[in-house]
């Protein structure tokens, strides 16, 4: 569809072109054509025009001449004087046999009667002294040629020309010869084209003598208000162009006077037979252009199929590739622009299929890996929440047995302790120093045992409870135990260094029984010592810092550090220092919780440093 | 006074013979009424059961309840003490060895009017039920319905 379009568009414009060309070549020659050929119809009608001037006043000029010739002839002088009318008449008719351009010849006498008439005598005795041409020839004995008039006998427009007959100096009579304006007539449409120009003279009154068409000169037509007639009886010679209101068209006009006889000939054409070689011309470029249109036409619409049929092929293999068929090849066996093209577009296809194909084993291979971690995310989601539901029932077993623990192990070690104490208190009397002594044992022993259910209840407590996150002023809180140690063994003299300022994250109440265990041990382990320092810092200060709890107490040997943080492992005597060996495995355990480290370092003798750090965040169990 | 008795509800022998001596050590004569389960302490305040025909508008002075009881635990009991117009405004002193958090949280929340946790330290514990028997038993502070009818 698209190629078609190309197609068409190519030969529109090639029409186009071709029409454009050819009627700007048709415009320039018919403007350059009508100019031209005004002027060489100007040209033409003047010198036609002037032939005719020359021509006719030759004419008129010759029959004068013929007249003045005839009229001085001493034999008609005396014929007329001696009224001898037959041999008058002979000489008229001698003069008609030799020059065939006079209708009629006839003699007047001074009186204006006509005396003699060839060829025929119809008029003689008739008074004609009324013509001008006779009073005018009376008047000053000279020849003289009279304007168009109708002729009575004849009844046709005739000129006449009349010269006095003289003798002795005295006019005898009136010479005149009618000349036939058919015969300039026929003269005049002799030198006319007969192309639809026309010739015609007129007299110095406008009435028309002669006309090439042999148009209205009986009787004479009078012509003096056309304007070419005005011009050339004003003497002037030229060309005019004016409308023709009758035909429709316009008129081309040529005019030239007859300056002797004050007569004016007019060429005239109008335009559109003087162009009509050019409106022939038009014609035939018109036709030209048409053909020429249509075959440029058909040879555009040619070439552009066969320039655009591998256009089409690509566009239609371009359609197919972009509709997934990847498949799509373009063969064309040409060397050109178009070859290349194809080339490369085949290349292009090569490769596309070539990455369609990875890409779509990629997406598959990446839709199976999907697959395959959703498959094991959905595994490792039950699993973990399997897991969790075990955790969630082993906590609660462990809250059981805490519980019972807690009521179960309290309840005969509160009968031991009641009832030893009571004991004690209601029968003292009854016992000797070694009963008392081993009552107080038993006292001592549930007591203890009190103290270890204690113990180990917090150690689950620390690990079960829920971790709070908030900002803890670890000072503030290490001179809390310090002040509650103090208290509650007044006679020691021990020296706290605690540094200001340690603040961090983390659950206040694990933080505390965290600091209560480790400066509950410093002030434990420096029990023997005379001047006890525990000391509270960080180090560095600021940052992530590694708090350290130091004393110079009984110290520990490095072998066993390892064992330190184990429930139950204890490194002294119990006579020596009381203890449970829980402490440490639940300062462990804080620490843990709050995503953080602890360690120790000591010299058996020289005192020991707890390090602990806390990882702001928080970790969980 | 002496004809006000104090409840006890405690299965644990040992643990009623201490409170009874306890209570005799600090010369708390009211007689001490024994139940050793959660539904047999009901039976007696609601006139139910073995106790049926009790003269239930003789009330204990306090009632001292253990948590850990056999059929029907302390805090049920404490339930349903509290959800009888009867026995809502009984002074209700819980007693147990646990350290639980949540005991108490639960004791206070259902109603009790004190928790003292059984010591290890008997002395300790006489010295807790001496502070009871001075607020409930001798300077005898409860509201007047307990007295009356």
């Amino acid at each position: 569809m698209k190629t078609v379009g190309l197609a068409r568009k190519f030969s529109i414009g090639i029409a186009l072109l071709v029409v454009c060309t050819l009627g700007a070549v048709t415009v320039l020659t018919i403007i350059n054509g009508q100019s031209s050929l005004r002027r060489q119809v100007s040209f033409h009608n003047l010198s036609e025009a002037t032939l005719v001037s020359r021509a006719i006043e030759q004419y008129v000029v010759d029959a004068t001449w013929i007249m003045r010739e005839a009229g001085t002839r001493p034999k008609l002088a005396f014929e007329i004087d001696h009224a001898n009318w037959v041999e008058a008449r002979k000489v008229l008719v001698n003069i008609q046999d030799h020059f065939k351009q006079f209708d009629y010849l006839f003699i007047q006498d001074p009186k204006g009667f006509i005396t003699a008439r060839v060829p025929h005598a119809e008029t003689v005795g008739q008074d004609f002294s009324f013509r001008d041409f006779f009073q005018q020839a009376i008047k000053t004995r000279q020849p003289f040629v009279s304007g168009v008039y109708v002729s009575k006998a004849t009844k046709r427009s005739v000129i006449s020309i009349a010269v006095p007959v003289t003798e002795s100096g005295t006019v005898r009579g009136v010479l005149v010869g009618a000349l036939s304006l058919n015969k300039l007539s026929e003269f005049i449409s002799r030198i006319g084209r007969h192309d639809g120009s026309v010739l015609y003279v007129v007299d110095e009154k406008g009435f028309l003598i002669a006309h090439s068409e042999g148009r209205g000169t009986t009787p004479p037509e009078n012509l003096s208000k056309n304007q070419t007639v005005q011009a050339v009886l004003a003497g002037k010679t030229g060309t005019m162009e004016f409308a023709d209101p009758a035909q429709d068209d316009n008129l081309l006009d040529a005019y030239v006077p007859i300056k002797q006889l004050g007569w004016g000939v007019v060429a005239e054409q109008p335009i559109s037979i003087a162009f009509a070689p050019v409106t022939k011309l038009v014609r035939w470029i018109f036709w030209l252009a048409v053909i020429f249109t249509i075959v440029a036409v058909i040879l555009a619409w040619t070439l552009s199929r066969f320039l655009t049929a591998p256009l089409s092929r690509l566009t239609e293999a371009t359609k197919r590739i972009a509709s997934g068929d990847y498949t799509a090849r373009v063969s064309l066996q040409s060397r050109d622009e178009m070859g290349t093209l194809a080339n490369s577009f085949n290349e292009m296809a090569e490769q596309l299929e070539i990455t369609q194909t990875r890409l779509k084993q990629e997406i598959h291979e990446r839709v199976l890996a999907q697959e395959t971690t959703h498959r094991l995310n959905m595994e490792l989601e039950l699993r973990v929440s399997e897991r969790t539901a075990q955790l969630e029932a082993t906590n609660k077993e462990l809250e059981a047995f805490s519980y019972s623990v807690s009521h179960d192990l309290r309840a005969p070690l509160r009968g031991i302790y009641g009832f030893s104490e009571a004991l004690a208190e209601d029968y003292a009397d009854k016992l000797d120093e070694q009963g008392k002594d081993y009552l107080k044992r038993v006292c001592a022993a549930s007591e203890r045992m009190g103290q270890l259910i204690d113990e180990l209840l917090q150690l689950s407590r620390v690990t079960r409870s829920e971790l709070r996150h908030e900002a803890v002023d670890l000072t503030a809180l290490a001179k809390d135990v310090a002040t509650e140690l103090q208290e509650c063994k007044p006679e020691r003299r021990v020296e706290f260094k605690i540094a200001e300022g340690l603040a961090t994250h983390g659950d206040p109440r694990l933080l505390h029984v965290m600091l209560q265990n480790l400066l509950g041990n410093a002030w434990k382990f420096t029990g023997q010592v005379p001047q006890a320092k525990i000391e509270f810092g960080a180090d560095p200060p600021n940052g992530k810092p590694s708090y350290y709890i130091r004393d110079n107490g009984a110290g520990f040997d490095m072998a066993y550090a390892n064992k330190l943080f184990h429930a139950f492992q204890r490194l002294h005597e119990t006579s020596e220092f009381e203890g449970t060996g829980i402490g440490l495995a639940t300062v462990q355990r804080i620490v843990h919780r709050h995503g953080g480290q602890i360690w120790a370092k000591g010299t058996v003798g020289e005192g020991a440093t707890f390090f602990f750090t806390i990882n702001g965040n928080g970790g969980s169990l | 006074m002496t004809n006000k008795t104090i409840l006890l509800v405690e299965d644990n022998p040992d643990d009623v013979e201490l409170a009874r001596r306890a209570l005799r050590k600090n010369n708390i004569k009211n007689e001490v009424v024994v139940a050793t389960n959660g539904m047999q302490a009901l039976d007696y305040l609601f006139g139910t059961g073995s106790y049926e025909g009790r003269d239930t508008s003789l009330l204990p002075v306090v009632t001292l309840l253990d948590l850990k009881l056999p059929k029907l635990d302390g805090l049920e009991v404490l339930k349903r003490i509290r959800a009888d117009s009867r026995t809502k405004l009984l002074p209700v002193v819980v007693l147990t060895s646990s350290k639980e958090e949540q005991d108490l949280v639960n004791s206070y929340s259902l109603g009790a009017n004190s928790y003292i946790r059984k010591p290890v330290d008997f002395s300790q514990f006489t010295e807790a039920v001496r502070q009871l028997g001075l607020y409930w038993l001798v300077l005898n502070e409860v509201p007047l319905e307990y007295g009356g009818h």
